[in-house]
């Protein structure tokens, strides 16, 4: 699997015109052919295809991603030291925790919010309530989130001053008492969280509205009912269990639209994570930075359909006795 | 069916709200009331009026045309991408449907492995490469987008697949192709009408995300989601550059997510029983 998603990375940066000797010399005019070549021996780039996704394999094996093309050799992946014992970071390394919080955090406030809409629109179906959130839910697909972030921008940053409108700390943010600074860097978070989860929060209240609404017309929930349980009994106990399955699976496989989502929030708030990391990389014609993060982008992915198959057996008996078996 | 879509509401309306857009985008060079590329320095930001309904931009030209113009962008590469994805999946999905076996297998994992790539890194980075232009953000977001409709169309195929007129059809001596294009493809065509919708609506989305990003359509040519960066630097003093661009996206794909809701309501009865 891994070993697709590095062939089709690896054969379509290289389908590309141009490499990263024509945008340095495009910058610098006095770079000639000759030291442009020799930049190009220094990173194998004159080897055929095949060859340089060797050296590139090889390297991989040992999660090492080599070094960046057009910021000083920095390391793609993770710190290194060199020989006075300086320690480099990572780009990777710097990007991915602050990608992976509003992430994580996003996912939090999509089950936290959806979740309850979902059970409440097939709780109240063809009531007002549900019509009010059926249509949230439509627009919420349809809202552009780039115009959303840019109009919240606006209102909460620019007229009001509510909320910061970029980066991730304020001016002074080193000098705070700590509690100060987890306090400011949630104010910068509020809304980069909230555009990156916007549409997964539209899609998972309808899914947990249809799954709910099916359940809720299967035999055992009538059975539940006729022997005279409580309807929260019916509600939570029996019908959310069984409608929450589907759900996790879905969650897994929003994981790839999460991370991509991340470069449009990440460059409206200038946010220096992984998907701004991307986005400059490819302005750059970085190879190995662009190279490192959709291998490191495919690898959440499967980590996260990895956690969605345990959490699926976690929460459905059946699963879990058809395991033992 | 059609009596179905037609009495439900919501479908009508999104039908409403995309034939309405797509006429504007056709009659745009006869209503259009300026040249949407013309630079008119005395006119430089002016808010919305009688003389341009819209305002104008930065450099003076009128919002209004501009839009117009933009509309066939957006729609053009709507149909185009979502064109490509759907020909690339029907003719995978079939293959893989039909014959099964080791063929389906290979189709399927190339699916799960393009369906973990993140898919806006992927396109960012080949369109970052193939120098943006709007035919090649059509082909990169058709080449990323075909992953669904092959599953669709499998499993289509699978539950057709042994169903007696088909095996009838097979009995009486129909060659492979007549199985695929006479009776399995033709029983399988709803489904895949309304993913194509609801295709063409993400389309549409994906291509002012990437125009926002400076990554879309280039500039002198309008697209809705170029207007939008460029009002974005006059956001403080200039609403009406950001609201109208944003407005007809959102309206735009809500359009195109009703009518394919509609259409699959329509289609598929369970949905509609609850």
């Amino acid at each position: 699997m891994i070993i697709g998603i590095s062939l089709i990375s690896f054969f379509i940066m290289h389908l590309a015109p141009g490499d990263i000797t024509t945008t340095e010399a495009s910058f610098n005019p006095k770079a000639s052919a000759e030291s442009r070549q020799k930049l190009r021996e220094l990173y194998s780039l004159d080897k055929p295809v095949i060859v340089q996704y060797g050296l590139w394999m090889k390297r991989m094996a040992t999660l090492d991603f080599g070094t960046s093309f057009a910021s000083h050799q920095r390391p793609v992946f993770w710190q290194t030291q060199d020989k006075d014992g300086n320690v480099t970071l990572g780009m990777i390394q710097e990007a991915l925790p602050i990608t992976l919080l509003i992430n994580v955090l996003s996912l939090i406030l999509i089950i936290t919010i959806a979740l309850p809409l979902g059970v409440i629109s097939a709780l109240r179906q063809n009531q007002l309530a549900d019509r009010g959130i059926t249509l949230f839910v439509f627009i919420g697909f349809a809202i552009p989130s780039f115009w959303l972030a840019l109009m919240l921008m606006y209102w909460t940053g620019v007229q009001h001053t509510w909320l910061p409108i970029s980066g991730l700390e304020s001016m002074g943010h080193e000098n705070m008492p700590w509690l100060a600074q987890m306090f400011d860097t949630l104010k910068h978070l509020t809304l980069p969280v909230f555009i990156s989860g916007i549409t997964g929060l539209a899609g998972i209240s309808l899914f947990a509205r249809n799954g709910m609404l099916e359940v809720l017309h299967q035999d055992y929930i009538t059975t539940a009912r006729a022997k005279g349980l409580s309807e929260n009994r019916v509600v939570y106990g029996h019908a959310l269990r069984n409608a929450l399955l589907p759900l996790i699976t879905i969650l897994g496989l929003s994981i790839p639209g999460l991370i991509g989502g991340s470069v449009i929030a990440e460059s409206i708030f200038a946010i220096p994570g992984m998907g701004k990391l991307f986005y400059d990389a490819v302005t750059m014609r970085d190879f190995p930075v662009i190279m490192g993060i959709l291998t490191i982008g495919a690898l959440l992915t499967l980590v996260g359909n990895l956690f969605a198959d345990v959490a699926y057996a976690w929460a459905d008996p059946r699963v879990r006795r058809g395991v033992a078996q | 069916m059609m009596k179905k879509v037609l009495s439900n509401p919501l479908a009508i309306i999104g039908f409403a709200i995309i034939a309405s857009i797509m006429l504007l985008a056709l009659v745009a060079p006869f209503i259009a009331p300026y040249d949407p590329d013309a630079i008119d320095v005395k006119a430089i930001l002016l808010s919305p009026s009688t003389s341009h309904i819209m305002g104008t931009d930065g450099l003076g030209r009128d919002v209004f045309s501009r839009m117009l113009y933009g509309a066939r962008i957006s729609l053009m590469v709507g149909f185009v991408a979502v064109g490509i994805a759907t020909a690339i999946g029907i003719v995978l999905g079939a293959i893989a449907g039909f014959y099964r076996g080791w063929v389906d297998t290979v189709i399927m994992r190339i699916v799960d492995v393009m369906l973990s790539i993140p898919s806006f890194f992927l396109i960012l980075a080949v369109i970052a490469f193939l120098s943006p232009s709007i035919w090649n953000i059509m082909i990169v977001i058709g080449l990323t987008s075909w992953m669904g409709v092959t599953r669709l169309v499998r499993a289509e195929f699978l539950s057709l697949r042994n169903r007696e007129f088909v095996l009838a059809a097979q009995v009486l001596g129909a060659k492979d192709a007549r199985l695929i294009f006479t009776h399995l493809l033709p029983n399988s065509l709803t489904p895949i009408i309304v993913s194509s919708i609801l295709g063409i609506a993400s389309a549409v989305l994906l291509e002012s995300g990437l125009s926002f990003l400076g990554m879309g359509v280039q500039a002198p040519q309008a697209s809705w989601g170029n207007i939008l960066t460029d009002g974005k630097e006059y956001i403080q003093f200039a609403w009406w550059l950001s609201l109208f661009p944003g407005l007809a996206i959102l309206l735009t794909v809500l359009g195109y997510n009703l009518l394919g809701d509609g259409l699959r309501d329509a289609y598929n009865p369970r949905s509609n029983q609850h």
